[in-house]
């Protein structure tokens, strides 16, 4: 099992309910072990900037975040300006995963520099195997820009 | 003195006597001998024309006979003014009672003749015809009257004014409704009346008159006598050899008043409508806020009972999960499924309400083509007959009436599943005043009975177990058709099909020469 900081996938989402399907989703891909979880806005910047609890984690960015848009601290929107402002980290993928179908959302999204906007389905099926293709596509498939943690080979 | 003296005195008398004669007789005027008791004594030609009597029947009345009754008395008491030697002779005005019994104004001069003792013998009477005269002095007077009439019972104010500032006459409106004495107002120059904002502009009204240019339509106010000021609307023409102007001002006092209520109503009306729009905007900012609301927190509870639920199954089976129990679960899941599906319904619905149209002329049939493509994708290995007739180049919202198509193929491609061969048909007839367009299909159709319930919202008139559906969708498709302008309805026969219908109205739809595209 890789070191904790050698984890590759960010994801940040509030909702405990919503992590655990996630998380379970993408263990079917072997990713579970992959995704370094945060709960609010405020964290996910602070892991990125290794401050606070990240101080000591490995340097490199993740190969994608998974990124809520509803947040408590910092929302979803505002992390994300904030982070394709900063050149260290403007390359990282970016992938809304929202309840939200709502079109003003959607424009915002991709101007603000979102890599892909994902709809979370209602239906469970629907719901495992859209995280399954997002989570093999962004960790396995595309190659990360310059800057991200290195792969483990397994 | 011989016979023929005798005779040659004889002749010339005679000759004398004639011309006399002639000259009575054919006179230009009337010329009558009358006695000291009226009675006509000797008549001539013109006399008897004026009245219309021959001599015979003239020489046995008097003049009192043939005098107007009103006229009797002047001219007997100047008759016997005559008699008495008070005067020499007397004319008078009087009217004739003629043989026809008309009446005739007559110029009467009248003298005496004496005989040689002095007592008074007969009268001669000159008598000049002048109704012609009469009848015009009658005309002018009459005119004059009127004219005098229309000065003093005229409502609005008449006057004539002069171009040194000095009202000259004015007519009883000034009194009346500015409520001063005429000397008042004759006596001050009229700008003092005038009030004080308007008159500068007066006086340059009153230059421009002297300079023979006529006002139309100059509105100024004036000062009553209590103090009020009311609103004149003048029109005025100079005669500026005279120095004069001739002026009727209009009281439009209450149309002015009228004038300024109108705008302040309106100002009270603009500033409502401004509020109304706030408060509108404040509420469809705040429906914008809870349709997000629910898209983004409905969905999620949702998604959570769907996936946990399925984990749990996963876990039970199989030793654990007997088939009631398999049911249960499978029942949870489908319908937190509808739910979700019920939500996208709805904020579609409720965003078709509140979203700008943006209105352009575009091609149906291409539309169409689209739709069609995706309902063919959906049905998967079903065959579907089409028939889609030209369909026009259209005026509106290319989006929502995509959903309007949208919804309607897939209503009949939902409906025709139990067909054996499905056939669906879209066409358009062409109306003076609108674009009728309509999907037929061959399916279950419906009931007539219940023709109004099909676009009501959740009004369904099949059971959700047999065909899916959270019957929205004809109350989105009514609600789009109703924001273009046109309408919607339907036909049906249980198990024989249903047609529905849908207008745009004609000034949206067309392009210039109306032309169809022809695309299949």
């Amino acid at each position: 099992m890789p070191e904790p900081d050698m984890r590759r996938v960010l994801l940040v989402e509030d909702s405990s309910n919503d992590v655990e399907l996630i998380l379970n989703s993408l263990s079917e891909n072997h990713l579970a072990n992959e995704v370094v979880v945060v709960r609010d806005g405020e964290e996910a910047l602070n892991y990125l900037y290794r401050r606070g609890i990240f101080k000591m984690r490995m340097e490199g960015n993740p190969v994608v975040v998974l990124l809520d848009l509803k947040l408590p601290k910092i929302n979803g929107m505002e992390v994300m300006t904030q982070v394709k402002a900063d050149p260290a980290f403007r390359l990282i993928p970016i992938v809304v995963l929202t309840s939200s179908r709502e079109e003003p959302d959607l424009l915002r999204c991709y101007e603000l520099g979102a890599n892909a906007y994902v709809v979370k389905p209602i239906d469970f099926h629907e719901f495992v195997d859209v995280i399954k293709q997002v989570g093999l596509f962004w960790a396995v498939v595309n190659q990360p820009p310059p800057g991200s943690l290195p792969s483990i080979a397994r | 003195m011989t016979a023929e003296n005798r005779s040659a005195i004889k002749v010339a008398l005679w000759e004398q006597e004639q011309e006399f004669e002639t000259t009575f007789d054919l006179a230009g005027v009337g010329i009558a001998h009358v006695s000291t008791t009226g009675q006509w004594l000797r008549v001539n030609q013109k006399l008897c024309e004026i009245v219309g009597y021959s001599h015979q029947e003239l020489i046995q009345k008097t003049f009192q006979d043939i005098t107007y009754a009103e006229d009797l008395e002047p001219d007997l008491d100047h008759m016997q003014q005559l008699l008495a030697g008070e005067v020499q002779n007397y004319s008078l005005e009087k009217r004739y009672i003629c043989k026809d019994d008309s009446l005739v104004w007559i110029n009467l001069t009248v003298s005496l003749v004496h005989e040689p003792d002095g007592d008074p013998e007969y009268f001669i009477a000159i008598i000049k015809d002048i109704s012609d005269r009469k009848r015009h002095e009658a005309e002018l007077k009459q005119a004059k009257d009127d004219r005098d009439r229309f000065f003093t019972l005229s409502l609005d104010l008449l006057c004539v004014v002069g171009l040194d500032g000095y009202f000259k006459r004015i007519n009883p409106a000034f009194e009346r409704i500015l409520g001063y004495d005429a000397a008042e107002l004759l006596g001050k120059p009229f700008l003092e009346f005038v009030h004080p904002d308007d008159r500068a502009i007066t006086l340059t009204e009153v230059e421009t008159l002297a300079t023979g240019v006529a006002t139309l339509h100059f509105e100024n106010r004036y000062r009553c006598q209590d103090g009020s000021y009311r609103w004149l609307d003048w029109v005025s023409v100079p005669v500026v050899e005279e120095g004069l102007a001739y002026a009727v001002a209009h009281d439009v006092t209450q149309r002015k008043q009228a004038e300024l209520e109108i705008k302040q109503l309106n100002e009270g009306l603009e500033i409502r409508v401004k509020q109304r729009t706030a408060q509108l905007e404040a509420a469809n900012k705040e429906l914008e806020s809870f349709s997000y609301s629910v898209s983004h927190d409905l969905r999620a509870p949702l998604r959570h009972i769907a996936g946990f639920v399925q984990l749990l199954k996963a876990r039970l089976e199989p030793e654990n999960l007997d088939e009631t129990s398999a049911r249960y679960v499978t029942t949870i899941v489908n319908t937190t499924k509808q739910a979700g599906v019920l939500i996208d319904d709805l904020l579609t619905f409720s965003r078709m309400g509140r979203s700008e149209m943006h209105t352009i002329a575009f091609s149906l049939a291409e539309l169409l083509k689209e739709v069609k493509r995706e309902i063919d994708l959906d049905v998967g290995d079903r065959v579907i007959q089409w028939k889609i007739h030209s369909l026009p180049v259209v005026q509106g919202d290319p989006s929502m009436l995509r959903l309007v198509l949208r919804n309607l193929l897939e209503n009949a491609a939902k409906y025709t599943r139990l067909c054996e061969k499905t056939e669906i048909e879209i066409g358009s007839f062409d109306h003076p005043d609108e674009m009728i367009f309509f999907v037929r299909d061959n399916g279950i159709g419906f009931d007539m009975r219940y023709v109004d319930k099909l676009f009501g919202i959740f009004q369904r008139l099949h059971v959700g177990t047999q065909f899916e559906g959270t019957g929205i969708g004809l109350a989105n498709v009514q609600r789009i058709i109703h924001r273009h302008g046109g309408r919607v309805w339907a036909e049906g026969v249980v198990d024989r099909g249903a047609t529905f219908y849908f207008s745009l109205p004609k000034s949206r739809t067309g392009s210039p020469a109306g032309l169809l595209i022809s695309d299949y």
